[in-house]
């Protein structure tokens, strides 16, 4: 499974701005850092938010919270995340639990990555005031 | 006149989208992130077009339209949904719950065109009526 994951986002991108720039039309620099900015907010807290679900199989809370972080994912062009939540999702929707507690082995370093190539475009930009 | 949308979603970044996506639109947009919301706005407003997300916390989008006919009957209710189960909404379609489904995550060129092609068709209807 972890094979068959790993190959499945092996061609997507941690965060593809021209995606983004598809889903919100074209944006000057301020918009795009504004997006990110709080597109990192509120997914931060959704993510630690699917982490807490996850360590205590709350399965309602798991589905959820991967259907919300699988779009507000996609729309902002964070496609190996949105990919995992969507995995997460649907094995959560199969009752598949195994499955589910090894793909969300993957949350910490795809969210770091993300993290990481997040802040790297707001440094790059500058950070409106 | 302009086409009045309201958007339904619980997601507020989903909501910041939209509105970030029809900036400048000729449109008279409203947003709630709550069903108490929407149904406030719904009853004060003579709201043309719901877009509503299907998966929510209180009441599913499909649940939040089955009490349209509490509303002007005249708002069309689109579902807008990342899920892919045609048969359940196909259903809703055919008992009246909801008109149509948009696959989400929405695109902004998507979502002009089909806000464009309301506008067209409450022009038409509007010309009919006064007929």
């Amino acid at each position: 499974m972890s094979e068959a994951f790993e190959a499945y986002i092996a061609e997507l991108k941690t965060l593809d701005l021209d995606e983004l720039q598809s889903f919100y039309g074209e944006l000057a620099m301020e918009e795009l850092t504004a997006v990110l900015q709080r597109f990192y907010q509120e997914a931060g807290s959704y993510h630690q938010r699917l982490v807490n679900a996850i360590e205590i199989q709350n399965v309602l809370e798991i589905i959820r919270v991967s259907h919300s972080l699988k779009s507000m994912a996609a729309l902002t062009g964070a496609q190996q995340y949105s990919a995992l939540c969507l995995w997460i999702e649907r094995f959560m929707r199969q009752d598949e639990l195994d499955d589910l507690m090894e793909l969300a082995t993957y949350l910490p370093a795809l969210w770091q990555q993300l993290e990481h190539a997040i802040q790297q475009n707001l440094r790059s930009v500058g950070t409106p005031h | 006149m302009n086409l009045k949308v309201l958007f339904l979603d619980d997601d507020s970044y989903v909501l910041h989208a939209y509105q970030r996506m029809l900036r400048g639109a000729p449109y008279q947009l409203y947003f709630a992130q709550d069903k108490q919301q929407a149904l406030d706005i719904l009853q004060s407003t003579a709201i043309d077009l719901l877009l509503v997300d299907y998966c929510m916390p209180e009441q599913n989008g499909l649940e939040f339209c089955a009490a349209r006919e509490f509303w002007q009957p005249s708002v069309r209710c689109y579902l807008v949904t990342g899920l892919d189960n045609q048969t359940l909404f196909a259903t809703a379609c055919d008992k009246g719950l909801i008109d149509g489904t948009l696959a989400k995550p929405l695109r902004k060129d998507t979502l002009l065109d089909f806000l464009q092609c309301q506008q067209q068709q409450l022009l038409t209807n509007q010309g009919d009526a006064a007929l």
